[in-house]
């Protein structure tokens, strides 16, 4: 049996486009001024040639780059529908069957992107973004920014019509470019623009392998839409192939280095470790647990991952300071900031340099996966930091043989004498729960709401589930960390990378998604600054595909840290600080959460104004979210 | 040190005794000040502090609220007298001291539970 002729099809669109005019003219004169318009012809005059081309027996390319991201494992595809992936966005629903990956609609890039985001930090694994050329691009630049800072891996996809003959005139020229990615590249860790079906195989596979090896980060394909959109040529299916995804391994720190850092950690007086994306998988903690207790060392986490169990005997993050002060021997496991470890550039007029208050005899061991990875442009890079030994490598793929050479290296009476410093840690730790609650009691019935309250009202309510808290805490003076029992290795995930506001909705989502199969509870706070600045659209995406997560607005009616610098700008100028709350706050007219998450068809309730009444109103929203739903409540809080 | 600080500044500023006059203390304008100054913001609305403000609960003595007014120790920028005059801030100081005393957390289920 004859196939029928494979025609291509943007070649075929591209011909007729260039016969139109003249057809067009030749039938009718005013036809012909419609047909150089952005608006088509009705009804279409079937005198003309047939616009349609003979629909595609057997595969199409973008099938293909299926059957190549199908092997990959991936779950889902977060995307806002466009025309320049319109073959993949069908070949994923129709040849695919919507599964692994399963489409996820989002009303905003950024939001696609960051759902994305907060997935992988859940999953431990990457799913895709797709974005439209150019301006769906451009939406989620940001996100994908926050993604490469945070070390997360994203894979990234987006359509261009490369071939500028095939492209319809109008919009398709405007969604297409010569090198799109050149956009991202700067914080991506590496992309592609693919010219045949082979080169996409291949670069999927390339893509996905370097996102998921440390350092993590967003990659981004471009699949060209001719590639996509045209049947594979007879003959050619067969000689295409897909590289098998293999195991691979993590980059390790130098043997020989982790013997001398074992070294140093055992004779310290003061050891005191400081984490900071170290938490790579859900065995880190445990890791960290086992290193902390060998050494009887502080802990200082910063917690952008989850790296330690906050209420540890060991876990000195509420006393920072006067842990990294002690202390005459730091390791610090993926630390961001390194020279801020002993140094800081005070935010008051000119800004000088300090030194902090350190023990003079301190050695910094620095175990991280910075020096891998690094690009010219964002500032991403921090300061220069000089210290005794520095291991590239990942600090959890380095830590099983760290604890091996520490215990190598611990003699019966140094472990005595270590152990005793564990008493003393044990000692210094043991009264900052009660420290903290003492402070929380402070403005306990005020309204606005303080933060400590809102903390414990959910705290009470969830303690008992296996709960999971995808957002940042730092604006909320960090009272999840000071008052709860985080011990789970996937309790909390730390926050967006760059701090591009609009990151904590979105990757709650991604980070609810993930928890979906596992049955947990995710609950999210979010500032109304942050919550406002990602499209409110999002939370849509966790109502229509049911997505399970409570969303508390903290509501202090502000982009209050702008209040803040404003105020500060305008005293140290010795002007108005009254002034500080234009354009920084967010009132007049008060925004109605609650309405608008309804509007969205989320179950939601606020704005919530009495302290009284929030732990009733958290008790009926997570009946809500227990039944498999998304909610929201809108909680007016304390500035801080 | 701080000592001699505020020695200097109790000398330069001889309405400082006037601030200290309770008679003339009106909590009504401390608030004022409190609230629309932005001390709040970082301080809190019933000054319980936070990651950005030292809490004011129970309030510091006025000596040592006109000191770090004057020469803020932190991150706090210095308010002159000419934005925060010693009358005003003798008013914050009476907003300050009518905060309501924190209950002891015992007496707080959610923080005695959990
Ligand atoms: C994309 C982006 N725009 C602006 C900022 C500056 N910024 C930093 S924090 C912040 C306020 C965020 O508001 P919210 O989440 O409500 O927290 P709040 O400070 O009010 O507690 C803003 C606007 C930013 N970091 N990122």
């Amino acid at each position: 049996m004859s196939k029928p002729p494979k025609i291509k099809r943007r070649q075929f669109l591209a011909g007729a486009a260039a016969a139109g005019p003249a057809i067009a003219l030749a039938a009718s004169g005013t036809r012909a001024v419609a047909q150089t318009s952005s608006v088509p012809p009705v009804p279409p005059d079937e005198s003309q040639a047939p616009t349609t081309t003979e629909p595609i027996h057997g595969k199409a390319g973008s099938d293909f780059m299926v059957d190549v991201i199908k092997s990959l494992d991936i779950e889902y595809v977060a995307s806002v529908a466009a025309s320049t992936f319109r073959g993949l966005h069908e070949s994923f629903l129709n040849y695919g069957q919507n599964t692994k990956p399963e489409f996820i609609t989002a009303l905003h890039e950024d939001v696609a992107v960051g759902i994305a985001h907060g997935y992988a930090k859940v999953a431990k694994k990457p799913m895709i973004a797709m974005v439209h050329g150019t301006v769906g691009l451009q939406h989620c630049a940001m996100s994908i920014y926050n993604a490469y800072a945070d070390r997360v891996p994203i894979i990234i996809l987006s359509g261009n019509i490369a071939n500028s003959v095939t492209r319809m005139p109008n919009v398709e020229w405007n969604h297409s470019a010569l090198d799109q990615n050149a956009m991202v590249r700067d914080f991506t860790k590496w992309d592609d623009q693919p010219a045949s079906l082979q080169a996409f195989s291949d670069s999927m596979l390339r893509a996905y392998t370097l996102a998921t090896t440390v350092p993590m980060a967003p990659v981004l394909i471009t699949a060209d839409a001719d590639l996509q959109e045209d049947a594979i040529p007879d003959g050619m299916e067969a000689r295409l192939s897909i590289p098998r995804l293999r195991a691979r391994a993590q980059p390790m720190g130098d043997s020989g280095a982790v013997r001398e850092a074992a070294k140093l950690l055992v004779e310290a007086e003061y050891p005191v470790i400081y984490c900071n994306r170290y938490g790579r998988t859900e065995k880190a903690p445990a890791l960290l647990i086992e290193l902390a207790e060998l050494l009887n060392a502080a802990v200082v986490d910063p917690h952008m991952r989850m790296n330690f169990p906050n209420r540890h005997k060991f876990n000195h993050s509420m006393r920072r300071e006067l842990a990294l002060a002690a202390a005459d021997v730091i390791l610090a496991l993926e630390p961001i900031e390194l020279w801020g470890l002993t140094n800081t550039v005070a935010d008051v007029d000119l800004r000088p340099n300090r030194a902090m208050r350190r023990n003079p005899n301190l050695k910094i061991i620095h175990i991280g996966s910075e020096a891998l990875m690094m690009k010219s442009n964002y500032g991403d890079v921090q300061r220069f930091a000089s210290v005794e030994l520095s291991i590239p490598g990942d600090a959890e793929a380095t830590m099983p043989s760290l604890i091996e050479a520490v215990r190598a290296e611990l003699s019966p009476v140094r472990r005595a004498s270590n152990e005793v410093r564990g008493l003393m840690l044990a000692e210094q730790s043991a009264g900052l729960m009660d420290a903290a609650r003492r402070e929380a009691a402070f403005a306990w019935d005020a309204s606005p709401i303080s933060s400590a309250r809102l903390s414990m009202e959910l705290w009470d309510q969830i303690k008992t589930d296996d709960w999971m808290m995808p957002t940042e805490t730092q604006l909320m003076s960090d009272w999840p960390y000071r008052l709860w029992d985080i011990t789970k290795p996937y309790q909390t995930m730390g926050g967006s990378g760059a701090q591009g506001v609009g990151y904590n909705t979105p990757a709650a989502i991604g980070a609810a998604l993930a928890n979906k199969p596992h049955g947990r509870l995710t609950i999210a706070i979010a500032g109304d600054g942050d919550f406002n600045m990602a499209p409110a659209s999002a939370i849509w995406t966790a109502a229509h595909h049911q997505i399970p997560m409570l969303i508390i607005v903290r509501n202090n009616r502000a982009f209050h840290q702008e209040v803040m610098y404003v105020q500060n700008m305008a005293v140290r100028r010795n002007r108005d600080p009254a002034n500080c709350f234009i354009g920084t706050t967010i009132r007049e007219p008060n925004i109605d959460h609650a309405q608008i998450a309804r509007g969205y068809g989320l179950y939601a309730e606020g704005p919530i104004e009495n302290p009284n009444e929030l732990g009733p109103a958290i008790r009926r929203a997570l009946a809500v979210v227990r039944r498999g739903e998304p909610a929201l409540l809108d909680v007016i809080a304390q500035p801080r | 040190m701080k000592h001699v600080l505020l020695a200097f500044l109790l000398a330069a500023t001889p309405s400082v005794a006037f601030a200290q006059n309770a008679e003339t203390e009106n909590a009504e304008n401390g608030k004022r000040i409190f609230e629309n100054f932005g001390c709040a913001g970082c301080h809190g609305y019933e000054g319980q502090g936070s990651r950005d403000g030292a809490r004011l609960n129970p309030a510091p003595s006025i000596e040592v609220m006109l000191l770090q007014l004057r020469q803020p120790r932190d991150l706090m920028p210095r308010y002159q007298e000419s934005l925060i005059s010693n009358r005003d801030a003798a008013d914050l100081h009476a907003y300050l001291a009518s905060f309501p005393p924190a209950p002891d957390p015992k007496t707080i289920r959610l923080l005695t539970e959990n």
